[in-house]
């Protein structure tokens, strides 16, 4: 029932009578008024329309009114409609009865007016506040029910929330703990260190951390020396001319510092130091201070310098050697070749004039003095092998050997020498010496053959690795000798004059020539067959 | 310029070893017998004649200079370059003759415009041929 409609009542009463009386006294009131007038009627009428409240009488035929609202209130439908029974007894059985089943109120016939409508009245509002209150109630309930969902909902999520955090919370402490001992590990690794002074200074350039090297080298012990500045390990001449400041700035500015020079220990003697300087930042890359590696280098600045000086020494003793070899030789050259020319002219004047015996001593003066100059001249050739880095080019070795057959022509022509030259290399190096070390390879090719031999050469160059590797190959007289090494020794021989004239420079001079350019020069000979000198030389030109 | 190479020609010949000047007189003498050759031994005497300086006045302006190198004191390139410097003497054709098989030397020699520079053979003949060259190419009587 809603209290904006009219409530409807329903009359029940088998008398028409008595329903008209009814009728003219609800009436006034402008409810809305049905009736029935049989039990039937009624629960018929009460199921279609619910109305808001029943007058019922009890004495009617069939079913009488207690049977009526027995069935009203097992009906659930029709339960809460109250019911007020109409009574022409007054027994205290009927009225005991009639509330048992569940009605509210009893009136007796005849009616008072004013009774009967004091009496529907307040039953119409008590049902409406039943009603009002039960609607409320269900309202009460299902807005609990919606709070008990939520908060239900709100501490699942918590509790996950809670979870998380848990785990977050043990995972941060795990983690803390990893950096911890890795810390730990790192300190003791560095203050263990005794060979490499590590120390760190603050933002003002004042030790903050110490180390045992650093202790080992500077003398200082971490107690007295923390909070110090580092200018105090510095000389001087270096506090003067500010190089704590510098080296801080350029650690700054630049990311790194490093420096050689002279720093000072407790008892204020020096050591050569090797220093290295680099800026700690923290998450936010802002600076917080400077870590240094010191190393003593003392002994292997002494070593390099002496190192240094004995160079100096050799390269001036080099140079000294090479001016005199140079001038020696080319101040004999003169005086011989007088006595060659004189031995000549002494010659066309004895000749068939004088005996037999001053011919042939006339004859070894001037083979002597022959010999003579050509070792004078193998001497200055093998002095003025260049090897210093000048006039160095990229040589095609192809051209180099053309040339140094060009300069063989004479005699490649008189010996029929055949000569094969395979693709050669382009190589970094000096043209000159790379001439003279084919032209002597070809030269010595052609001459150490047997008789009427003709000479067969091969060049050939193969690359092995990051070198090239050039054979000059011959069918000479190949090499008999224990030492093969050797031959490339100056002045080395190993035939005699009369048979194969030489100065023994000649292999010499190719070995000067590829020692210069990197390389090495072997020979593989097999003797009474030929053989084959093996020149490796680096494709990158090293020194 | 000589009409032929058996017209005398005046040859100045500088040499400060006595046995090096016997040896190219010698030489010049084989080559042709007419020619009249002087001789100095330093850098000094050498331009000292040809200024016709001195004891030098009344000499002959020589057809052929050959000038040894490594002269003591003045030096052949002190030589070379004064000869080089001076518009009358520069005229006269200088060859240098030497025992040095340097190219330092050879371009350096080149280069204060000496008319030719020829290593000293060691074979007295074959020096010979070479004078035999240098003359008769320097006098105008051979293509090079």
């Amino acid at each position: 029932m809603s209290p904006e409609r009219l409530p409807e009542i329903l009359m029940v009463d088998d008398m028409d009578s008595n329903l008209e009386v009814l009728a003219s006294i609800l009436s006034s009131e402008g409810w809305d008024l049905a009736f029935a007038i049989s039990g039937d009627d009624a629960l018929e009428q009460v199921g279609a329309r619910l109305p808001d409240l029943v007058l019922l009488d009890i004495n009617m035929p069939g079913m009488n009114g207690f049977e009526v609202c027995r069935r009203l209130k097992a009906d659930e439908r029709t339960r809460a409609v109250p019911v007020i029974f109409l009574t022409a007894r007054t027994f205290v059985e009927d009225i005991t009865r009639g509330f048992g089943l569940g009605a509210v109120d009893f009136v007796t016939k005849p009616f008072h007016r004013e009774e009967l409508l004091a009496r529907v009245r307040t039953h119409l509002e008590l049902s409406l506040a039943r009603s009002t209150i039960s609607a409320q109630n269900q309202q009460l309930a299902r807005i609990n029910q919606e709070l008990e969902n939520r908060v239900q909902r709100r501490t699942r999520d918590l509790s996950a929330s809670n979870q998380r955090l848990r785990e977050e919370i043990e995972e941060h402490q795990r983690t803390e703990e990893r950096l911890r001992e890795s810390e730990q590990r790192f300190r003791l690794l560095v203050e263990g260190v005794t060979d490499y002074a590590i120390f760190m200074l603050d933002l003002a350039g004042r030790i903050s951390s110490w180390n045992a090297g650093a202790q080992r080298f500077k003398g200082y012990g971490a107690a007295e020396i923390i909070g110090e500045h580092l200018s105090r390990f510095h000389v001087p001449e270096d506090v003067e001319a500010g190089l704590a400041e510098h080296a801080l700035d350029t650690a700054r500015n630049q990311g790194h510092f490093e420096g050689q020079g002279w720093r000072l220990r407790n008892d204020g003697q020096r050591f050569w130091a090797h220093v290295v300087i680099d800026p700690i930042h923290d998450d936010g890359n802002e600076l917080i201070g400077y870590a240094v590696i010191t190393r003593d280098i003392t002994q292997q600045r002494l070593a390099e310098q002496a190192l240094n000086r004995t160079m100096e020494e050799l390269m001036q003793s080099n140079a000294s050697l090479e001016q005199f070899a140079y001038a020696a030789s080319h101040d004999l050259k003169a005086p011989l070749r007088n006595i060659f020319s004189f031995v000549q002219l002494l010659e066309a004047q004895c000749d068939g004039q004088h005996s037999e015996e001053v011919a042939r001593c006339l004859g070894f003066i001037r083979d002597n003095a022959q010999r003579m100059h050509a070792l004078i001249e193998g001497v200055l050739e093998y002095s003025q092998v260049r090897t210093d880095q000048s006039g160095e080019a990229p040589v095609d070795l192809n051209s180099v050997v053309q040339h140094a057959r060009e300069n063989l022509a004479e005699s490649i022509r008189n010996s029929e020498a055949l000569i094969q030259v395979g693709d050669l290399p382009t190589l970094r190096g000096r043209d000159a010496l790379l001439l003279q070390l084919f032209q002597n390879l070809i030269a010595n090719a052609i001459k150490f053959q047997p008789g009427d031999h003709q000479p067969r050469v091969s060049i050939r160059a193969t690359a092995s690795d990051d070198h090239w590797e050039v054979t000059v190959a011959d069918n000479g007289i190949g090499i008999d000798t224990p030492h093969p090494e050797r031959i490339f020794g100056i002045f080395h021989r190993l035939h005699r004059s009369v048979d194969y004239p030489g100065t023994g420079i000649g292999l010499a001079i190719c070995k000067k020539a590829v020692e210069h350019h990197g390389g090495t020069i072997q020979v593989v000979s097999t003797p009474g067959q030929g053989s084959a000198f093996i020149i490796r030389l680096p494709q990158q030109p090293r020194r | 310029m000589l009409e032929s190479p058996d017209a005398p020609a005046t040859i100045l010949v500088v040499d400060d070893d006595p046995a090096a000047l016997y040896l190219i007189e010698k030489a010049l003498k084989k080559i042709n017998p007419a020619d009249v050759t002087y001789s100095a031994s330093d850098g000094t005497e050498t331009l000292a004649f040809l200024r016709k300086e001195g004891r030098y006045a009344a000499m002959p302006t020589p057809d052929l200079v050959l000038l040894d190198w490594n002269l003591p004191n003045v030096h052949g390139r002190d030589v070379m370059a004064q000869i080089h410097a001076d518009p009358v003497l520069q005229q006269i054709p200088v060859v240098v003759i030497t025992t040095s098989k340097s190219e330092r030397d050879r371009e350096e020699a080149m280069s204060l415009q000496a008319s030719g520079y020829k290593v000293k053979e060691l074979d007295f003949y074959l020096f010979t041929e070479d004078l035999r060259t240098i003359r008769n190419y320097h006098l105008g009587l051979l293509e090079e």
